[in-house]
């Protein structure tokens, strides 16, 4: 009786999975489709006939190029700060008491909830008062607050399964505190800290109504771009920026995997062999 | 262990960041949403008087029904996506180094940067009413045209998203699980679904909170989803904001809404965070 | 201690430097010579064909930035930084113009720096208190009903039939912000109101809305026009400008020229130039007056598909649906009171939020 329950729970979670991963990939293959798509306009799935027209738009506009180089620095310079500065504040909660801890992770976790039109707008009035006009040091701003809270998460829910005892005994064994963090703590916590990294740097990526704001004639993202020649012309170009998007992660993925291993990425927490 | 100054210290660029680039844009706003709006202008004027309007404007039934949709259906949303993700995740995690690992990773990984904007057209294209997998909602009984079809659609767009994300932060959880509780409980007598349910969510629990606050929260703050799989006749909370902002330029009142917003949501947090720590000690 | 890291310590090299490297040629210089321009314009076929003019001069050198949304989308980005914004020239059209003027931050235009403003109609411009201009009309635009013919299930011949049954779940309805709200205007006039006594109007909204004909909400001419292409409703309210875009591949019938119908009108608004305060401001309407030359707004007006503000230069023929002689104007068409509707849109939203968008 337990066995045949246990079968049963497990084929159904197992139809789920299934079910979920053709969930997810379906629309990617439809987002493939239509930025191969010939027609000059959206239409529904199937198209009737292939082209690469999108895909030369995105490369002849020097708008789109120039808005995917700001993108990726952007999204570079806002993962690294935020998750130096993320994996810092992280570490200090999980491992200090102190009064107003709760409240500390909890607004370290606030820019969430905070909707990205209010503070494209927030960051856009602030940044007026101080007198800084400049869209590139404002959409850097705008990018860390943003991306921030993921590392903040992530590493603390890293954090977690590492046993107190573990840094104890590393110390006890002659290491002074830094030692300890950097050769004990931070390589047991690797899941979550790539983890957050790579959050904030697809959230810094995929980022349009923060960087709407802050954005000027200057510093403009690829997202940015997207919309706004979307708004009187929908053509597919935004679809094909997409697919090349995805195209360079698989790109970066692979880099990874060469060097640092992809399966070894998130760590293997007790797994490890 | 005790906060030392020193370590104290390390809080310090955090603190910088969220002073700067959270807490006092947030004031400005704050002050901005008890200012008069005169319609015509943009925003309030410079020497405009304060005034309580924006938030009284907000007590009635429809903005009610609004926030109601956007927690609802987000709750909803969540609670899908995290019952999906927790197998995936699972399964991630157990995976030994090799090519199944890097493949399911890397797949994670890649859905993470699916730009929202494509993401949500090409789910239109794949369910909506013109989708070539339209029949799925009449499985259901719906029409295309109907609302409980359209909150469906919105649920599968934030779904959408959150599956990656919250799969990728469980990895990290479960993989710190030993497989040997598990095993230990089942040499015991317990069947499989017991032993899990006692022993790997519970460990897991910390995990679970911080996929849930991460997951939720983003589909309070929904902007492209509702915008595009709503139709326009389900609108989320941010929408609303967004038409203050940048189309109607009645600034305080997308103020106000926006104070609003950001008031509940903090208590549905600490609410929730509460109640996890109460029942799993995830302190 | 082992030398284990060596792969990733290379690693951190290379991608510091790499980071560094890409710093360094980001970093905008800020070498504005005096003929340069910052013009902010509509991305898309806007933006292609003042391009093209831009190229075929040599005295300014423009830098374009896009609207990310309607004309209201740029306003926070002004009011942060004005007086130091970094636009010269702005496109917007009527109801934003005026709280534009009413924010002070037009620079009323030198009709000497524009000499080709006076072959506008005078009907098209905006002025101050003091009677000075503060826009550039280049274009004159209509908004109307329309419907695909291919797909729609009955003729629309009347603006009742957007009631009837066989639409159900068709009519894409743009929301108040869209259009300032003018196809609610024109079923308020179907109902014997007008702009200034809108209550038939909301009658009418709240019995469409009830009727579950409305399949979608509007709130971006890209979603219209998205909308309409993929089949997903058919009938709609828009600028001419859409209906071009979905009439490049579907049959499309434009109700603008509809006898006896008191609902099915249509209304005409202009698009301008407005210059902004500041330092380039002689320059911007230099640049202006370029391209509003009779050879230039025709070509321009040609592309977007609307009417030209020139009146030396000549409508595009696809647009035989929306040139009206004299006479026909006074049947079919109207001008709403802009500056008016723009300040009621506020009001209008709160209203459609409450009250229409419950019954969807």
């Amino acid at each position: 009786m337990k066995r045949y329950v246990d079968n049963i729970g497990f084929a159904f979670l197992v139809a789920t999975g299934v079910l979920a991963v053709a969930f997810l990939v379906f629309p990617l293959l439809v987002s493939v489709s239509m930025s191969f798509d010939s027609r000059g306009y959206l239409g529904p799935f199937p198209p009737p006939s292939l082209s690469l027209r999108w895909y030369e738009s995105f490369f002849s506009d020097s708008y789109y190029l120039n808005g995917l180089k700001n993108s990726l620095i952007l999204a570079t310079i806002a993962a690294v700060v935020s998750t130096t500065v993320g994996v810092t504040a992280a570490v200090v909660i999980d491992r200090y008491e102190f009064k107003g801890k709760q409240a500390l992770a909890t607004l370290f976790l606030s820019p969430l909830i905070v909707p990205a039109v209010v503070f494209g707008f927030a960051l856009l009035m602030f940044f007026s008062l101080l007198g800084i006009f400049e869209g590139f040091p404002r959409m850097i701003g705008g990018h860390i607050i943003i991306t921030i809270p993921y590392t903040v998460r992530t590493t603390l829910a890293g954090l977690v399964g590492i046993r107190k005892t573990l840094t104890e005994a590393a110390m006890s064994l002659g290491a002074n505190e830094r030692q300890a963090f950097w050769d004990v703590t931070l390589p047991l916590a690797k899941t979550g800290i790539v983890t957050g990294a790579i959050f904030a740097f697809a959230f810094s990526m995929d980022d349009v109504a923060v960087s709407l704001f802050l954005s000027d004639p200057n510093t403009y993202t690829l997202p940015v771009a997207m919309i706004s020649m979307m708004r009187a012309k929908f053509d597919m170009t935004i679809s094909a920026a997409a697919v090349l998007l995805v195209m360079v992660t698989l790109a970066l993925l692979v880099v990874l995997d060469r060097t640092i291993g992809l399966d070894k990425l998130l760590g293997q927490g007790v797994y490890r062999a | 262990m005790k906060l030392s100054p020193r370590a104290a210290l390390l809080l310090l660029p955090s603190a910088a960041i969220f002073l700067f680039l959270l807490i006092l844009p947030l004031a400005n706003v704050i002050d901005e949403s008890f200012k008069l709006f005169i319609p015509g202008r943009i925003g309030s004027a410079k020497d405009a008087p304060y005034t309580l309007t924006n938030y009284i404007e907000l007590i009635s039934p429809a903005y009610a029904k609004f926030f109601l949709d956007t927690f609802l259906l987000g709750l909803f949303a969540c609670a899908i996506a995290l019952f999906v993700s927790f197998p995936i995740a699972y399964y991630v995690a157990r995976q030994p180094v090799g090519l199944k690992r890097k493949l399911a990773v890397g797949f994670l990984i890649c859905m993470m940067f699916l730009s929202a904007l494509v993401r949500v057209y090409s789910l239109e294209l794949t369910f909506g009413p013109v989708g070539f997998l339209k029949q799925v909602s009449t499985l259901f009984g719906l029409t295309p045209n109907s609302r409980t079809y359209i909150e469906l659609l919105t649920i599968a767009g934030l779904i959408h998203i959150i599956i990656p994300m919250s799969a990728l932060i469980l990895v990290g959880t479960l993989q710190n699980i030993s497989p040997r509780l598990v095993e230990a409980a089942q040499a015991l007598g317990a069947p499989r679904w017991k032993a899990h349910l006692s022993i790997t969510i519970p460990l897991s629990a910390r995990g679970i909170l911080s996929a849930f606050l991460v997951s939720y929260t983003l589909c309070i703050s929904a902007f492209v989803v509702p915008l595009i799989l709503g139709k326009g006749r389900l609108l989320f909370i941010s929408n609303l904001i967004y038409s203050r902002f940048s189309e109607v330029a009645n600034y305080p009142s997308g103020a106000a809404m926006s104070m609003v917003l950001l008031a509940s949501s903090l208590l549905i947090i600490y609410v929730v965070t509460r109640i996890a720590a109460a029942r799993w000690g995830t302190e | 201690m082992t030398r284990k890291t060596t792969r990733r310590q290379f690693i951190k090299l290379t991608s510091g430097g790499i980071a560094a490297a890409g710093l360094g040629s980001l970093w905008p210089y800020r070498a504005y010579a005096e003929e340069s321009l910052v013009v902010v314009e509509w991305g898309g076929i806007y933006v292609d064909s003042m391009k093209e003019l831009a190229a075929q001069q040599s005295k300014f050198d423009i830098t374009w930035e896009l609207h990310s949304g309607g004309a209201a989308a740029i306003l926070p980005k002004i009011k942060g930084t004005f007086p130091n914004a970094p636009y010269d020239l702005v496109a917007s059209w009527s109801p934003v113009t005026k709280s534009m003027l009413n924010e002070g931050w037009l620079e009323p235009i030198d009709l000497k720096l524009v000499p080709n403003l006076s072959d506008v109609a005078d009907l098209f411009i905006q002025k101050d208190d003091q009677g000075r201009p503060i826009n550039i009309p280049r274009g004159v635009g209509a908004m109307a009903w329309g419907y695909r013919q291919d797909n729609c299930p009955i003729e629309i011949n009347s603006i009742d039939d957007l009631l009837s049954p066989k639409l159900k779940g068709l009519i894409m309805f743009p929301d108040p912000i869209l259009n300032t709200n003018v196809q609610m205007i024109t079923l308020a006039r179907a109902r014997g109101g007008d702009e200034l006594n809108m209550e038939p109007g909301w009658e009418f909204m709240k019995e469409l809305a009830e009727s579950g004909n409305i399949g979608r909400v509007a709130h971006s001419d890209a979603e219209i026009v998205n909308s309409l292409t993929s089949g997903e409703t058919c009938v709609t309210f828009s600028a001419q400008v859409n209906f071009q875009q979905v009439s490049k591949n579907f049959p499309v019938k434009n109700l603008t020229k509809v006898p006896g119908d008191k609902g099915l009108k249509t209304a005409y608004f202009t698009e301008s130039w407005v210059v902004l305060k500041g330092k380039n401001a002689q320059q911007a309407m230099e640049f202006a007056n370029y391209t509003m030359s009779p050879e230039n707004n025709e070509a321009f007006s040609r592309a977007i598909g609307v009417g030209p503000a020139n009146s030396k230069a000549k409508a595009s023929e696809t647009l035989a649906d929306v040139t009206m002689t004299p006479e026909e104007l006074e049947q079919f068409a109207f001008v709403p009171d802009w500056a008016y509707i723009g300040a009621e849109v506020d009001g209008w939203m709160k209203r459609w939020e409450q009250e229409i968008v419950p019954l969807l």
